[in-house]
């Protein structure tokens, strides 16, 4: 029970962290903070691993680390401006954007309960398909390309909790899609280090 | 046969691979066209074995055929890129670029043969990470807009697919492939959820609306020697991965399903044709209306399943002629925009019969594989009873066609003063001609009875 309690907890604060994803302004807290969420899913990870004595669990989790928490911020990190104040992204409302998501969580909590109720309930499947609409909220409301992938690590790291509250996947494949993420950031660090931002362009529209 | 299937399998797949190390020799061009050149005779060759697993690889009577597509495209990428980028001499950005060609092809083929959905979808994934570097070869502020939301679209796309494939893995207790198409399930929530999150997640890469705002960014910015190969192979491949989920699912929810998602996107297509300017963008849209017929014929089978490889093949060669002749085009003329590009007739005579056959290809108009294609999904729609659905389809189809080759009869026979016009090199000359030319066999190998 107090097991199930202390993931339970882990669940919430990467929840928090996805809101606190939303509202930060610089580039390199948003980078520390979705580092943050991928250490506590490694960890949620190990420690199933070692309650439930499942080796792959234990090095996804560790492959999570060493790939998602480490090597992403840290290619991140390489491409922003030693200064914080130059990387800082500049959005409309804070309040308004903290209020939205808060309502895409209660939307996405209830939707979870609809759609997968034939599956069962499991807290950690329920917490990330909530991350799974921050990270699409994150991508569509940004104009900044770095926010953008930040959104899309949540939602790679949401896939990952989708997938242990349903089934968890063979090892290769978990494996495989660590390691495409990876390819993806670095083919996006060369994009994004030319305009940080995204740009409206005449003749791409219509 | 001289080499057993699994192995040829894996020639077939390694040598795209190696003509990445292309990159380190001087003769780098010369080493990317001979490569793929033999990926062409492994796949020919693997292409003759019988339908079946051979390993951790299967083949079946469509992704056959979907891999001599891949090849041959390659093939004709590679010759046309050297060609339209002999600006670039023996640049670091051209090696990279020929090198990730190779990747590219590899990824493609890989994601077309492997017998596990769940290493399909990191194939069609490994697509995306491999084929954005070669939108941006030429630098442009654009090129970098559009391979960024290329990336992130359909990477966010691609992750609601994979939600897919774990509640298919959940339900079955397996992600092989020739299992999954074999099992038999009772129809079910989750299983309407997977096929659900399979169209929306493939289909974003697969140029399926409402997810396919990438696709005339992309085809649009791309060199065009790449355009061809997004248009003509890689969104095909992403349309199978739904073939290859929905009939796993195989419930009557989601075949009324993929019928309103590729009936939707015609009617998108038929509503923006019209407003074009840029040409790449014109066909990138007709390549949505394509792969929306192509799945449209997976759905309703039978048929209409024939119509869709026919229209694959047919489609394959002449949108990627097409693009070769656009890319002709915008090298002649230095623009995109249609406005600028006029009387090709007098300017670029080639080009311009090259353009008119390969557009006529890609709009469905007799005797091109295409129109036999379109007729025997309509035919099939007709004969699931949804005559209205058929009658409504027509019209669009028609309106697209109208459209298209409007604004290409336009700019091949308005008059204009002579307009300052490059020289295309000899390979993009001969390559868009025989990708035009191929497109037309289709319908003749089927009336024969080849096909």
């Amino acid at each position: 029970m107090i097991n199930q309690e202390v993931l339970d907890l882990i669940i919430a604060a990467i929840i928090l962290s996805a809101i606190w994803a939303q509202l930060g302004t610089f580039m390199s807290h948003k980078v520390r903070i979705v580092t943050i969420q991928s250490i506590l899913l490694s960890v949620y990870i190990i420690v199933l691993g070692i309650w439930n004595s499942d080796i792959e669990l234990v090095i996804l989790g560790i492959l999570i680390i060493i790939l998602r928490a480490f090597l992403t911020s840290t290619f991140l990190n390489a491409k922003l401006s030693p200064d914080q104040f130059v990387s800082r992204e500049r959005f409309g409302d804070a309040s308004f954007l903290s209020v939205v998501s808060i309502l895409i969580l209660i939307f996405s909590f209830i939707t979870y309960r609809i759609l997968f109720t034939p599956l069962g309930y499991e807290t950690i499947g329920d917490g990330g398909f909530a991350l799974l609409f921050q990270g699409l909220f994150l991508i569509g409301s940004r104009k900044s390309k770095f926010s953008q992938f930040l959104g899309y690590m949540e939602e790679e790291n949401a896939i990952v909790m989708l997938g242990l509250g349903i089934i968890s996947m063979p090892l290769v494949i978990e494996i495989s899609v660590l390691l495409d993420v990876l390819a993806l950031l670095i083919v996006s660090t060369v994009i994004i280090s030319d305009k940080p931002e995204s740009q409206v362009f005449e003749e791409m529209m219509g | 046969m001289i080499i057993d299937g699994t192995y040829a399998i894996v020639l077939m797949l390694s040598i795209p691979v190696i003509s990445g190390i292309s990159y380190f020799f001087r003769h780098f061009r010369e080493i990317s066209i001979a490569m793929a050149f033999i990926t062409l005779l492994f796949t020919s060759y693997v292409f003759l074995f019988n339908t079946g697993t051979y390993s951790y690889f299967y083949l079946n009577n469509i992704n056959r055929y979907i891999l001599i597509c891949v090849s041959s495209i390659y093939v004709f990428s590679v010759i046309y890129g050297s060609g339209y980028h002999r600006k670039l001499g023996e640049s670091k950005h051209l090696r990279i670029h020929m090198s990730m060609i190779g990747i590219f092809a590899f990824t493609m083929l890989f994601s077309l043969v492997i017998n596990n959905l769940g290493l399909m979808w990191i194939g069609i994934e490994g697509t995306t990470a491999s084929s954005a570097i070669l939108i941006i070869i030429e630098g442009e502020a654009a090129d970098m807009e559009a391979a960024w939301r290329y990336i992130i679209i359909v990477s966010a796309g691609l992750s609601i697919a994979l939600i897919s494939i774990i509640l298919i893995y959940r339900v079955f207790g397996t992600l092989e492939i020739t299992t999954l198409l074999s099992a038999s399930s009772q129809p079910s929530q989750i299983l309407f959820l997977a096929a659900l999150f399979g169209i929306i997640g493939f289909g974003t890469k697969g140029g399926i609306f409402p997810m396919h705002s990438w696709l005339p960014d992309a085809h649009g910015r791309a060199p065009s020697e790449i355009s061809a190969m997004f248009s003509a192979v890689l969104l095909p491949i992403a349309v199978y991965a739904i073939y290859i989920i929905i009939k796993t699912v195989d419930i009557t929810l989601i075949f009324q399903a993929g019928v309103f998602f590729s009936i939707i996107t015609v009617l998108f297509v038929a509503l923006v044709m019209a407003s074009q300017r840029d040409i790449k963008r014109m066909f990138a849209y007709s390549t949505m209306e394509n792969m929306a017929l192509i799945l449209l014929g997976f759905v309703l089978g039978g048929v209409a399943l024939f119509g869709s490889i026919l229209i694959i093949m047919t489609h394959a060669f002449a949108k990627a002629g097409a693009f070769y002749s656009s890319g002709n085009l915008i090298e002649s003329f230095r623009t995109r925009n249609m406005a600028g590009i006029q009387n090709v007739w007098g300017e670029q005579r080639f080009t311009a019969y090259t353009l008119i056959l390969s557009t006529l290809a890609v709009s469905g108009a007799p005797p091109f594989g295409t129109f036999l294609g379109e007729f025997f999904i309509l035919s099939a729609l007709y004969s699931h009873g949804l005559g209205s659905v058929m009658a409504f389809l027509a019209i669009l189809l028609v309106i697209i066609f109208l459209s298209v080759n409007y604004k290409v009869l336009k700019m091949v026979f308005s008059i204009a003063p002579p307009a300052f016009t490059g020289k295309i090199s000899a390979q993009q000359i001969s390559i868009t001609g025989a990708t035009v030319s191929v497109s037309a066999i289709f319908a003749f190998l089927f009336m024969v009875g080849i096909l």
